[in-house]
């Protein structure tokens, strides 16, 4: 199974993986250029594996949750791909990346089989979800709860994965390997095959925004003068 | 006994309306009629049948955009049954798609089957009826053929490359094709509805909008144009000025069009887009010419522009410093009760008002901002709303505490007035002092009845000539941006780095990126 899988929930990143192999990877660190830099890594990574669009079996999307542009910045490069590759598009929300590949990280002793992933979503406040470590070695970890978003606060007391903690080390228990750990389109690619291997539905491609507008209804006229 | 065909000639005139007036006792075109329509050969075509020496039959086409109508065609009945009127039709109908005309619509008497049976044979359907239509009290019948685009094989056409143009700059969500300066399609996805409780348009709303209409407005272009993306030469979208989230989903959008199809993309100038919508529709479609300038009105925007060429040489003359007019009318619009958007709700309700009632601010009109044409002062062609928004709401205050019923017309009309003789005083004043003689009305604002008449009126005073676009062509879409790739393209610009980012306030000096 051939599949193109992009995330820009927090970094941008893209990948091409092919039977469980990632043949070809791009990733940026900066969280604020993703209209930018993502079709032209897509354009290298195509040349780089000889693969032309209409030969994936499909399209893998993080759907977030993520800062609102640039995440749109993925959906809207997936969506038109997809359209006119003619290849199916799912999503995968972007925080399973992380928990695939927190869920492959050696474990310490006496840690419990939960654990949480944070990723940044600005105002002081971060995405997160909890999860179940996989009940055999190399399988899924189960999603227990979220994404939710909210301050550092309200997340559960276990150990956390990802950048979210990085940012809160004072109120997270934060694995210090991955304090700097964005969702990664490798693992979103990896943990996507997997799960249509095994017959497993995908999300659709609507954004994971969890929070609306800022906008206010506006309030009764101001007056220009006193 | 054959006929011929030729154009009227200016002696032809009185003989046909007196023909007219036997052939429709009732409805008789009058003289002066035929003088107006003659003299307008840029958008009308006149032919004569003779025969024998005599006008056996006549017929004139008018072509305003992408759409003819057969103004008039007439046979007299002695020479009827001899294929006078098919050749006239058929010479009319050649004649429209020359001129870029994608359909072509005519009125018939319900009560005339004759006619109507020419026309159907000629490739019209009715579409319509208008009840009592003539003045004995028939019924007129609508009828229309389309003509299918034509495309040869490689894509694009005699009028110049295929070009698909992407807008997300504000609230609409546009793709567009065009052919050169030919319109293919024009699909616009509007999220205004979504902004409506809030009383101006709300970004992020206007981005997640954006993102869920793109491919099926990309669908609906497509299929409008009756092309393939295979077909397609260019791409082209809007870079900026516009709002920053807005605008990065139809520029990641156009990227990954570009890169699945392999095709160009050309990154390009909304503003200089508004301008490049002039060349469609057969106003400038050999070009646009040298001393052109372009007023553009919109929610976002109030700009002069001097457009020496459209892909090298656009300076801006004058802008808003503060909100832009369309801003303007929405925030007036609230404070009148009127509802969102305010531009249609105010000039609805100004036509019942007195523009002369209350006399509010022309701002930035003092000789301190004005200087002389020698030595301009620091907004000479610039103008300001806020301190007029602020004065209509002083002047909504003092009625509320005087106890008195607010003049709602008197006061729309007469902040309407403020707005409109503002913004075409120094719009004039700015194309005379720069040796313009074309303006083009563009942006949202040009549907206001009121800026098109004044407009006109000191246009034609100043010896100007005005051009306004439809009113689909006017706000934002698609087409634009594609009329202004294809145009970048033929012109020999290179193609875009497929690397570029969105520019908020793009000034119009760059014209791609």
């Amino acid at each position: 199974m051939l599949l193109l899988a992009l995330d820009t929930s927090a970094a941008a990143s893209a990948a091409v993986v092919r039977d469980g192999r990632v043949l070809a990877h791009f990733a940026s660190s900066d969280t604020r250029s993703h209209a930018e830099v993502l079709a032209p890594a897509i354009r290298g990574l195509l040349a780089h594996t000889h693969v032309a669009g209409p030969e994936f079996d499909a399209i893998v999307v993080g759907v977030g949750p993520g800062p609102f542009t640039g995440l749109r910045a993925g959906l809207a490069t997936a969506r038109m791909l997809a359209f006119v590759w003619d290849v199916p598009l799912h999503g995968m929300m972007s925080l399973d990346a992380l928990a695939a590949e927190a869920s492959a990280a050696p474990v310490h002793p006496g840690r419990p089989g939960e654990f949480v992933v944070a990723t940044d979503a600005r105002r002081r406040e971060v995405y997160w979800a909890r999860y179940s470590r996989p009940a055999r070695p190399g399988g899924p970890p189960q999603l227990l709860e979220g994404p939710h978003v909210g301050s550092a606060q309200s997340v559960p007391g276990l150990p956390v994965y990802g950048r979210g903690a990085g940012l809160y080390p004072g109120d997270l228990d934060a694995v210090p390997a991955f304090a700097d750990s964005n969702p990664d389109a490798r693992s979103l690619g990896l943990a996507a095959a997997e799960k249509l291997l095994s017959g497993q539905e995908l999300l659709g491609s609507t954004p994971l925004y969890l929070r609306e507008s800022d906008a206010r209804v506006p309030g009764p006229r101001k007056r220009a003068s006193a | 006994m054959s006929f011929t065909v030729r154009e009227f000639t200016h002696e032809d005139i009185p003989l046909i309306a007196e023909l007219e007036s036997q052939l429709f006792p009732s409805d008789a075109w009058p003289l002066a009629m035929f003088y107006a329509e003659y003299f307008q050969p840029d958008t009308r075509r006149y032919l004569a049948a003779l025969a024998g020496g005599q006008i056996v039959g006549y017929c004139g086409l008018m072509c305003l955009g992408q759409t003819a109508d057969i103004q008039t065609i007439a046979v007299v009945p002695a020479w009827e049954g001899r294929g006078i009127g098919r050749e006239l039709m058929r010479l009319m109908l050649q004649d429209a798609r020359s001129r870029g005309a994608r359909e072509v619509l005519l009125e018939v008497r319900a009560d005339n089957p004759r006619a109507q049976e020419l026309y159907e044979r000629a490739g019209f359907s009715r579409i319509h009826v208008r009840k009592k239509y003539y003045r004995d009290g028939v019924d007129a019948w609508v009828m229309r053929l389309e003509f299918p685009p034509v495309v040869n094989a490689s894509g694009s056409d005699e009028h110049g490359p295929l070009v698909l143009g992407i807008e997300s700059s504000c609230d609409e969500t546009g793709v567009g094709i065009v052919a050169g300066t030919r319109l293919l399609a024009n699909a616009v996805s509007s999220s205004m509805d979504e902004h409506v409780r809030f009383g101006g348009v709300i970004p992020e709303i206007a981005s997640r909008a954006h993102l869920d209409a793109l491919v099926p407005t990309l669908r609906q272009a497509l299929a409008e144009a009756k092309v393939t993306l295979d077909e397609i030469d260019a791409i082209a979208v809007t870079a900026g000025p516009g709002l920053s989230g807005a605008l990065m989903v139809g520029v990641s959008a156009a990227k990954a069009l570009a890169l699945a199809t392999g095709k160009p993309l050309y990154a390009v100038n909304h503003l200089v887009a508004h301008v490049g919508v002039g060349m469609l529709g057969g106003t400038f479609s050999s070009g646009l010419p040298g001393n052109l300038g372009a007023l553009l009105v919109s929610g976002g925007h109030t700009e002069i522009l001097r457009v020496g060429n459209i892909v090298s040489d656009v300076e801006l003359l004058g802008a808003t410093i503060d909100d832009a007019a369309g801003e303007a009318y929405d925030k007036v619009a609230r404070l009148l009760g009127l509802g969102y958007p305010g531009g249609p709700a105010i000039d609805r309700v100004a036509a019942q008002g007195d523009p002369r009632a209350i006399r509010f601010p022309r701002g930035l009109t003092q000789p301190k901002y004005m200087g002389t044409a020698e030595t301009p002062g620091p907004h000479r062609y610039d103008w300001s709303f806020s301190g007029l928004k602020t004065a209509v709401a002083r002047s909504v205050e003092q009625f509320a505490a005087r106890g008195e019923q607010l003049p709602v017309a008197d006061i729309a009309a007469s902040f309407q007035e403020a707005v409109v003789d503002v913004i075409t005083a120094k719009a004039v004043l700015a194309c005379t002092e720069h040796g313009i003689t074309e303006l083009l009305l563009g942006g949202g604002v040009a549907a206001n009845s009121r800026l098109r008449a004044l407009t006109a009126e000191r246009c034609a005073v100043a010896g100007i000539g005005l051009t306004v676009p439809q009113a689909s062509l006017c706000t934002d879409n698609g087409a634009m941006v594609a009329a202004l790739g294809a145009r970048i393209v033929m012109a020999g610009g290179a193609p875009s780095d497929l690397g570029f980012g969105t520019d908020s306030s793009l000034p119009v000096r760059m014209v791609s990126l």
